[in-house]
Parts: C-alpha cells; sequence; structure tokens
C-alpha cells in the first residue's frame, strides 16, 4: 500500500475520533448528538470501502485499548463488548458495504449525491442491525424489545445525519478533486494499477 | 481531548498481571460468552464466584475493583425498576395507572442488571492489570489470523500509532478552525439546528482538506526516513504463551461450557 494512503486512512482515524468529540446538546434529550457517525459516513464516502475498513479498525482498537476516542470522550473494552458495543461493530460491514456501492466510478463528482445518501442510508441499517442484535443478546431483550429501546428513537436524528454527511462528503470530494489532492493519494495505490 | 486520562492501569506483580495479554483477552471473550449464556441463579453463582477468585488473584484492593459499580449504582437502579415495571405480562402482581410489577419482569431486571454488574467488573479487572501498551499489542496477536483474510494487521497497527500522535494535533487544528470561522461569522451557538447543520460545511471542509495535505506531508517525510512499508516492524519484546496461559484459558472455556451445558 501507498505510504500516502496510509497516512491518510491514519488521519481519517483521527478525524473520527475528534469529530466524536464535538457534542451538540439536545434540548429535549438526555443523548446528545455527536459528530460520531458524521465522521464514519464520511470514511465510507472518501475512502471507499477497504480503506475505511482499516480506518474503523483502527478507530475501534484505539477505543478497545482504551483510549478516550469514542463519542463524548469514552473509551475501553466494555463500550465494545458492552449493550451499546454493536453499533460499534457495525461500522465495520457498514463501511465496507457503503464504500463499496459508492466506488466503481472515480470521476470527480461521482457518484452523485443520490448514490451516496442512498450508500449512507444502506450503512446506517448496518448499524442498527448489528446494534440491536448484540443489545438484545447482552441484555436479554426480545427484538422487538431491542428494536423499541436501540433503534426506533434514533431514525430521524440518524437519518438527518446521513443526509447531511452525503452532502459533506460529495463536497469535500469535489475540492479535494479540485485540488489535485484525491489524485495524488491514489498515485501508486494498487488500484490505480489496476485502472 | 488534549487530558488522555493516565487509565486505570495499576501496576504489580500479582499473577493476573504477569498472565499473558493475550491469555487475558481471550479469557475475557470466553467469560462474556458465558455471562451471556448465564440463566439461572447457579449460573450467576458460579461466575460471582469466579470473579471473586480473579478479584483475589489480581491483588487489587476490592474497594479499588468494585469502584466502576458503585459509579454506577443509579443506572442499574435504572434499569432495574424500567424491567420490573413495564414489563408486559398476564398476571401481574401489582398494578398502577401504567406501572405493572409483574414477576417476569423483575427476573427480567435482575437478570440485566447482574450481567451488566459482572461484564464491568471483569473488564475493570483485565483494564486494572495490563497497561494499555499490552492491551494494543494483544489485540495485534490477536488479529494476526485475520492475514489469511487479506487484512493487514501490521498497516492497521501502523495506523493506530499515527492516530494516536496526531489526535492531539488535529484537535487543536479544529479548535482553531471553529474560531477562524466564528470571526468570519459562522453562528456554531445558534439554538436552531438548522443554523447548527449549516455550521458545520465551513468547519468540517477546511478540516478534511487541512488533513489530507497534512496527510501527503507525513507520507512524503516517512518516506525520506527510509519507510518502505515492506518487511517486520519490531515494537516490544515478543511474547509466547505458557502453560499457565494455556490453562487460564482452559478455565475459562470450561465455565462457559458448564455455563451452557450444565446450569
Amino acid at each position: 500500500m501507498a505510504v500516502r494512503r496510509l497516512t491518510l486512512i491514519a488521519f481519517f482515524t483521527a478525524l473520527i475520533a475528534i469529530l466524536a468529540q464535538l457534542a451538540v446538546p439536545l434540548p429535549f434529550s438526555p443523548v446528545p448528538v455527536t459528530g460520531q457517525l458524521l465522521g464514519v459516513f464520511l470514511a465510507g464516502t472518501l475512502l471507499g470501502g477497504r480503506d475505511g475498513c482499516l480506518a474503523i479498525l483502527a478507530y475501534l482498537l484505539l477505543g478497545a485499548a482504551g483510549a478516550p476516542v469514542f463519542s463524548l470522550g469514552r473509551g475501553g473494552l466494555m463500550m465494545l463488548f458492552g449493550p451499546t458495543g454493536g453499533y460499534l461493530w457495525g461500522f465495520l460491514p457498514g463501511v465496507y458495504l457503503s464504500g463499496r456501492l459508492q466506488e466503481g466510478n472515480q470521476r470527480p463528482g461521482a457518484p452523485g449525491l443520490l448514490t451516496t445518501a442512498g450508500a449512507t442510508l444502506f450503512f446506517l441499517g448496518c448499524i442498527y442491525l448489528c446494534g440491536a442484535i448484540q443489545l438484545s443478546l447482552v441484555t436479554g431483550y426480545s427484538a422487538s424489545e431491542a428494536i423499541l429501546a436501540g433503534v426506533l428513537p434514533f431514525i430521524p436524528l440518524d437519518a438527518a445525519k446521513a443526509f447531511i454527511a452525503a452532502v459533506l462528503g460529495a463536497r469535500v470530494k469535489k475540492i479535494m478533486h479540485a485540488g489535485g489532492l484525491l489524485q495524488s493519494c491514489a498515485v501508486n495505490s494498487p488500484e490505480a494499477v489496476r485502472d | 481531548m488534549s487530558r488522555i486520562p493516565a487509565g486505570m492501569y495499576i501496576p504489580g506483580k500479582s499473577f493476573l498481571h504477569r498472565l499473558d495479554p493475550l491469555a487475558k483477552l481471550i479469557g475475557l471473550i470466553i467469560l462474556l460468552a458465558a455471562v451471556i449464556a448465564a440463566s439461572s441463579p447457579g449460573g450467576y453463582l458460579l461466575l460471582i464466584l469466579f470473579i471473586g477468585v480473579l478479584l483475589a488473584l489480581s491483588g487489587l484492593p476490592f474497594k479499588l475493583a468494585i469502584a466502576p459499580l458503585r459509579r454506577t449504582y443509579l443506572f442499574f437502579a435504572v434499569i432495574f425498576l424500567m424491567n420490573a415495571l413495564f414489563f408486559a405480562d398476564v398476571d401481574p402482581l401489582w398494578t398502577w395507572w401504567i406501572f405493572s410489577l409483574s414477576r417476569t419482569g423483575l427476573i427480567q431486571g435482575a437478570n440485566v442488571v447482574l450481567r451488566l454488574a459482572i461484564i464491568i467488573v471483569a473488564g475493570h479487572i483485565l483494564i486494572s492489570t495490563t497497561s494499555p501498551m499490552e492491551i494494543t499489542a494483544a489485540f495485534r496477536r490477536l488479529l494476526k489470523p485475520l492475514q489469511y483474510i487479506n487484512i493487514p494487521v501490521d498497516i492497521v497497527a501502523l495506523i493506530v500509532s499515527v492516530a494516536i500522535h496526531f489526535i492531539p494535533v488535529l484537535a487543536e487544528e479544529v479548535e482553531m478552525i471553529r474560531k477562524a470561522q466564528t470571526v468570519r461569522g459562522a453562528r456554531f451557538d445558534s439554538t436552531r439546528l438548522r443554523d447548527r447543520a449549516a455550521s458545520l460545511l465551513p468547519l468540517v471542509i477546511p478540516v478534511f482538506v487541512n488533513a489530507f495535505k497534512r496527510a501527503d506531508e507525513l507520507a512524503l517525510a516517512m518516506e525520506a526516513r527510509g519507510y518502505r512499508g515492506e518487511g517486520r516492524r519490531v515494537s516490544g519484546p515478543e511474547i509466547a504463551f505458557q502453560a499457565r496461559d494455556f490453562g487460564a484459558v482452559l478455565i475459562m472455556a470450561a465455565i462457559c461450557a458448564v455455563q451452557i451445558l450444565v446450569l
């Protein structure tokens, strides 16, 4: 793997960790909105399936080893193996599938906003699926209880985040192409050689 | 993000401290399976006794080991009551308005609380007896087999170390950009959700563009110093599984098997 690609993935891991610390308190809920999902959604859009997976894997490892990189400065093994750990594990299949769906066409301006938004919603679905499964395994909730407690209340805000991430991803990609930054990172990478 | 807590690692020379970190990690994962499989009072008793043995082996003061439980008892109480009072059951013991206390609800509540408590204490024991560096190395060894399905474990390890290095740097940069954009009129503290969402654009885009540029510079610096990506990198002494490590994992597996098959 090209060193440039590698450092880019590492910076993405760091960015996800930082975005997760940006919290917007909500007047009506004790759970604040954080940028964690925004970061992982963007990893799928900007890095693609395989590299996005590496960035997320590194992020989860950092958190598991105890660094306070998860939302609101939390970290530790228990975040992954506790009742809500599935929402973190879900990033892995999610980023892979979402990245894969958006790969294919590397022209500037592609894929379109619609593809990106669709792939990101798919990503969100993966997170919910893994999250609900682990929630019910650890706490012994039934499937419907897990969905009621762990999925339904979060859908509106998360969908809004997915949409924001899609818009941001498209913008950043455009700027990257204009500045020649994405191309320079793709040189020497196996993908570039294959194409 | 600038104040990364020193961690809860407490140096020592106890049996658990000396155990291979990988053995501890595998042990914890098996223990989690045993906790998930537990459903009878006997099963929980076995697990609690085992946690007690672990505590004795770890040499940690009892008060310190159960500290995370004392911090979260309110949370436990809420979970217990939610389960006990809102569980829909055919013959409730006591009902009032929307609340209905039922036997199944009580059992469900106790189940959830016991499981969480056991998981939290077990994880706390691991973190207290193993330094973060050791845990990272153990993860690396645990993930080693993933190489056979084309996941580059060494690259992931390198990504982790670069990311650790740059989190504080990038965090500072985010703060700087936030201030710069505030000066230019971005409204980060507006109470309207729409304004908040719109204010993300002038924050996130420069942050990402900067990160991409920095990644480029770092790659150049690494290549200039001779990094080529191939070959074996060494970090610290390699540890190998010993008899006691195998023993520990076997005991955990036995407890899990008893839990699933007998209790």
